[in-house]
């Protein structure tokens, strides 16, 4: 059962810049644009102040970190090339931390989210809250985060559900990064 | 007077605190932690509630949580278990199940007439004469049930949690905590779950006049506390077993779903009843119910009792009794000799008369029937199972305690796919074969002696460690010798019956032999006949003498009975728990906010949130939308639709996925086309339907219907991996959101908006262009399925606001107005599109809706087209038409599903109908036979009050093309 008074607070960072891709070509094509790639699926790294997803075989997901300008350059470069194909991102994103993060993800999300079943560079594509997410675990200044994301479309679904939650476990809610 | 024992180490109450309750009306004094039972039964309150089916008078029988004749309700919640439940200060309690109170309830009369209501009398009674069925079924449904469901019960928030560990251990007794520790010892997470507010299981009260299992208990939690990788739960139950070792932990609070890598199931043995006449008085109860009673609660069960017993557990019993200071004048053994070991010398020391061989031959009931009063004995003939009864004697006492073996908590077990097989050593099903990750230890395995048990413990602990690769010792667990721990046929034959065997339902011998006599002699025939196990207690306490009855009617060794197949959840639980925080995934527009503001009144269509109509002040509905599409037949009208799924098709194969995927031709479309599209399943039915725009050789873009969009595309997926072409596939339903402007001002409005030159003979009916509109870029699709006049406008979803409010701007001179996805239904009739989904059902096949034109049987392959080869062949079943109904028809207005008669036939039934004010009739389709589809046909809808509505088959559209303005 939840234990109450676990600090939650639950971030939207909808507004951070993405990009997508994916074909047969889109490694290759990433690659040549310098940017750093997972070596396998599921997996993520950070590159050049952005966080850059390994979908699947060839499908990625990159997303600017704070001064990142990754995405605006690669929108910028692509075009309809043969096997590379952009994939338009419209996706509402969270970044969750504090003590009862485990806590809200126990309620929400049927997978093991534990450090030691979801490793600091796995990525998870699951449900959350009974819709389609990505999950990620990451480290910063020593502070275990997660970051969530999902379709847009179902932002407001998300971001409601996840601050009532947080709120019962005594957590908090911030406005957009 | 009270009953209550002074302190003793070990009890679960705390007498600092006394609670206050009430229960039928009379007030009673509780300690903390006293569960309703214990304090009533400490107040010599006896009969605590009345049986289910013949009112008898009932109390303490398992104490063990199947306790089901023992159910109360505080005037809110219902059906609370007073066998486990702990009293809280100020409740008032009454039993369920009566009519005038738990002492006088106008039921008990049913008892009276209890030989004309055998099992299954009511299959036979009430079918004739068939006019006064309802009365009877009035009559059954009233008695039925136990408890009133409260509506106005609050709705608690019961969250569903999902937990992992490396070992999930369902028991916390002996076995259990043996288990858990040792395995958490080695390094694993350990869960270890266990249904009582304490762990400890039957070390806490099975204690035989001695302190060894308290030493043992005292000893294992200390070790199990300590151990910081262990996570004991109590007060919760280990519900059911899924796939790949998810188990439902039910609690007080809400579920947890726990997925463990491994599972021991520790969960030790129900105690089963000696069958004998009147064996449900007040008073009698089993064994271990008297030892929870005097150990957990410091209750005295009876004052003087005897002890009938089949095993030796009753001589360890006898003894707890006779240390809580209750005389035991008897102890009657079923079986003959010696049995009870040194037990049975310790009671012989405390003066304790046995009778071996005697059996309990009935108990009697006091004057009002609310206690015991004696039992009379008699010599029994084990072997034939007859009782002797001529030189039967009566002992006078307030208590009888009962044991005579046990039923193994298997419901796990067998829920994972365990193959048991029946131990005659301990007569007990135990596991033979057990599935991958799934262990057994303890009673349930068939181990009961209490070294072995926590040997058995460890034993599992360390077969799980080796089955997770790691090192471990082998263990060896000695199997059972010498008396098995349960009586092969405890069941005192009485000539007068009411022998129970299941206390839910009040069924007795009796009714298992007349039921095998009737042919139902399998044991689930035997189970649904009888209901022995449907009632709440899910036959804990009668299942296995239910097996053994059948057994001997039939002749046959237990083993060939077999049990009766168990299901999750094997406890009954809360509807609250299982519908848990309940979520509602919703989906919305970046429109939302503005249909908000505006008046829409929204409705759910798939996940989203769309908006129906707006109401406007002082309209109606129906107002609201005739005046919206009014504004689209007469101006322009707007709407958000961008729910609508929308998918990218990239590659060179692009159009070869299609042809495969939908019906129609795709390689030979033009770029800046679009054509439409049909999808199949391979039965040949229809799923979905929508358009797709060649924006270059090898990109196709698609809209499809809003409901089925996340299907349609996961069978794209599936398709694709299936054929291995050259393409790459993007969901952009979220991505992109869709406008439709719609009237004869449409084409003069966008125009303002764009450097596309939209005149007809530039960009005519089924075209498209990707281009920019009011500075976006967008997509336009030229289309017609709300009016012949009409645009799609796909961008992105976060500028589609800023799309829509300059055509909001720009068509407000030409009488702009919004309308919603009623109104587009409404519209798209009049045009005379059918909708699959709407116009059609689970079984239609293109042929039947009309849509023999979309279909290009000649192409080498699409989904469903084999199927179609044949069911073309075949005449067609059905025909989908366009009705119009009479101008001046004056009956009640026919609704979607009505149904097409013809004489006694059911021909077929309306999909949709609505009133066209630009028609000026009530228009629709409808589903008829194929004589009756040629236009001017008419035919009979019955609507809902049963009249008949003359309709007639017309043409589409229904309305004229309306020109640009």
């Amino acid at each position: 059962m939840p234990a109450p008074n676990h600090s939650v607070v639950v971030s939207d960072v909808s507004n951070l810049q993405r990009y997508g891709v994916k074909g047969a070509l889109a490694t290759q094509w990433l690659a040549s644009h310098g940017v750093a790639l997972p070596a396998k699926a599921n997996t993520w790294v950070l590159s050049d102040q952005a966080i850059v997803m390994r979908l699947g075989a060839s499908e990625f997901l990159i997303e600017d970190q704070a001064d990142g300008q990754v995405c605006d350059k690669l929108a910028a470069d692509t075009l309809r090339v043969a096997g590379v194909y952009k994939v338009p991102r419209a996706d509402a994103a969270y970044l969750l931390a504090g003590s009862g993060v485990l806590h809200l993800f126990a309620e929400l999300c049927p997978l093991d989210l534990r450090e030691t079943a979801l490793l600091e560079n796995d990525l998870v594509m699951t449900q959350v809250a009974d819709i389609s997410a990505t999950v990620l675990r990451q480290t910063i200044d020593n502070e275990t985060i997660y970051r969530l994301w999902c379709d847009g479309t179902y932002g407001a679904y998300m971001r409601h559900t996840l601050a009532g939650i947080a709120a019962e476990l005594g957590g908090r809610t911030s406005g957009q990064l | 007077m009270s009953s209550r024992n002074p302190y003793k180490p070990g009890e679960w109450i705390n007498r600092a605190k006394q609670i206050n309750f009430s229960f039928e009306g009379e007030a009673f004094i509780a300690f903390e932690g006293d569960t309703i039972s214990s304090a009533l039964w400490a107040a010599n309150q006896k009969v605590l509630g009345r049986s289910f089916k013949y009112h008898r008078p009932r109390g303490v029988l398992s104490f063990a949580n199947h306790d089901v004749n023992i159910l109360m309700t505080d005037g809110l919640d219902t059906n609370m278990r007073a066998d486990v439940l702990e009293v809280k200060e100020g409740m008032t309690l009454t039993a369920v199940n009566t009519i005038g109170g738990v002492k006088k309830d106008k039921n008990r009369l049913i008892d009276l007439i209890s030989p004309l209501l055998p099992v299954g009398f009511y299959y036979k009674a009430f079918h004739t004469p068939r006019k006064l069925f309802p009365f009877w079924e009035s009559m059954i449904r009233k008695a039925a049930g136990l408890g009133i469901t409260n509506f106005n019960f609050p709705r608690i928030t019961k969250p569903k949690l999902h937990t992992h560990c490396d070992l999930l251990v369902v028991g916390a007794g002996a076995a259990g905590l043996s288990a858990a520790y040792t395995a958490a010892e080695a390094g694993l997470q350990v869960t270890l779950v266990d249904e009582n507010k304490l762990a400890g299981g039957s070390l806490a009260y099975d204690r035989g006049g001695n302190s060894a299992s308290a030493e043992h208990l005292e000893d294992l939690l200390h070790k199990v506390t300590n151990q910081a990788n262990i996570n004991l739960i109590t007060g919760a139950y280990a519900a059911g077993y899924y796939p790949d070792h998810l188990i439902p932990i039910v609690g007080a609070a809400g579920i947890t779903k726990v997925r463990a890598k491994v599972v021991i199931v520790a969960s030790g043995a129900f105690e089963q009843p000696p069958v004998f006449r009147f064996n449900d008085l007040p008073g009698v109860m089993l064994g271990s119910a008297t030892q929870r009673l005097i150990y957990r609660y410091g209750v005295r069960p009876f004052d003087s009792g005897i002890v009938f017993t089949a095993n030796d557990y009753g001589y360890r019993v006898a003894l707890d009794l006779y240390d809580a200071g209750c005389k035991v004048l008897a102890l009657v053994d079923l079986r003959a000799g010696n049995n009870g070991g040194l037990d049975a010398i310790d009671l012989a020391k405390r003066g304790v008369k046995i009778y071996a061989g005697h059996c309990v031959y009935e108990a009697l009931a006091s004057t009002d029937k609310s206690s015991v009063r004696g039992a009379v004995i008699c010599a029994y003939d084990d072997k034939n199972n007859v009782a002797l009864t001529d030189n039967s004697f009566t002992i006078d006492c307030d208590g009888i305690a009962m044991s005579a073996g046990w039923a193994p908590a298997s419901a796990l077990l067998y829920q994972a796919g365990t193959q048991m097989q029946f131990d005659y050593a301990v007569q007990q099903f135990v596991p033979n074969r057990l599935p991958e990750g799934i262990f057994a230890a303890g009673k349930v395995n068939g181990i009961f002696e209490l070294e072995q048990r926590l040997r058995d413990g460890e034993r599992a602990a360390n077969d799980v460690l080796n089955y997770l690769g790691k090192a471990s010792e082998n263990i060896s667990v000695e199997k059972h010798a010498g008396n098995a721990p349960s009586h092969p046929y405890p069941m005192v034959p009485h000539p007068k019956g009411k022998n129970f065997v299941d206390f839910d339902e009040d069924i007795q011998i009796k009714d298992f032999e007349n039921a095998a006599k009737e042919g139902f002699d399998n044991i689930e025939l035997m189970k649904r006949f009888t209901t022995v196990g449907m009632g709440p207690s899910q036959g804990k306490h009668s299942n296995m003498n239910a097996i053994r009855i059948l057994a001997k009617i039939r002749g046959l060794p237990v083993e060939k009975i077999g049990t009766t197949t168990s299901r999750p959840f094997f406890h009954p639980t809360p509807i609250g728990h299982l519908a848990g925080r309940g979520f509602h995934p919703h989906r919305l527009t970046s429109l939302h906010d503005w249909h908000a503001a505006n008046g829409a009144v929204f409705t759910d269509i798939g996940a989203w949130k769309r908006a129906a109509y707006y109401l406007q002040s002082g309209q109606t509905k129906e107002q609201a939308i005739q005046a919206e599409a009014m504004a689209v037949r007469n101006a322009a009208g707007l709407i958000d639709g961008s729910s609508l799924g929308k998918v990218e098709v990239h590659g060179p194969d692009a159009a070869e996925f299609l042809e495969r995927f939908f019906t129609g031709k795709y390689t030979n479309q033009k770029l800046g086309t679009w054509r439409y599209t049909l999808l199949l399943d391979e039965a040949g039915v229809i799923v979905d339907d929508g358009v797709a725009c060649r924006l270059a050789e090898d990109l196709f873009y698609l809209s499809i219907g809003t409901t089925n969009a996340a299907m349609v595309y996961r069978e794209m997926q599936r398709c694709q991996q299936m054929w291995q072409l050259n393409i790459g596939l993007v969901n952009v339903t979220g991505a992109f959101g869709a406008i439709n402007i719609a009237g004869p001002a449409a084409q003069s409005i966008l125009s303002a908006l764009t450097t596309l030159n939209l005149a007809a003979e530039n960009f005519p009916l089924g075209h498209c262009r990707e281009t920019s509109v009011a500075n976006v870029p967008s997509k336009v699709i030229r289309v017609s399925f709300v009016s012949d006049m009409a645009y799609e406008l796909h961008c992105p979803m976060n500028q589609v606001p800023q799309v829509w409010n300059a055509l909001m701007a720009a068509g407000k001179q030409h009488g702009i107005r919004v309308f919603g996805s009623d109104t587009q239904r409404l519209l798209r009739l009049e045009m005379g599109h059918a909708m699959p989904g709407v116009d059609t059902d689970g079984l239609t096949n293109p042929f039947e809706m009309g849509a023999d034109w979309a279909v290009k049987m000649d192409k080498a392959y699409f989904i469903g087209q084999r199927s179609l080869t044949i069911i073309a062949k075949r005449p067609v079943n059905k025909q989908l038409v366009a009705f119009t109904l009479a101008a001046n028809f004056s009956s009640e207005m026919p609704l979607e599903c009505n149904l097409v008669i013809d004489g006694n036939a059911i021909n077929g039934r309306v999909t949709s109908i609505g009133f066209s004010q630009t028609v000026g009739k009530t228009i629709g389709f409808a589903y008829v036979k194929p004589y009756q589809k040629a236009i001017g046909t008419t035919f009979q809808i019955r609507t809902d009050n049963g009249s008949l509505v003359a309709a007639t088959v017309v043409e589409t559209p229904f309305i004229k093309c309306q020109k640009a303005a």
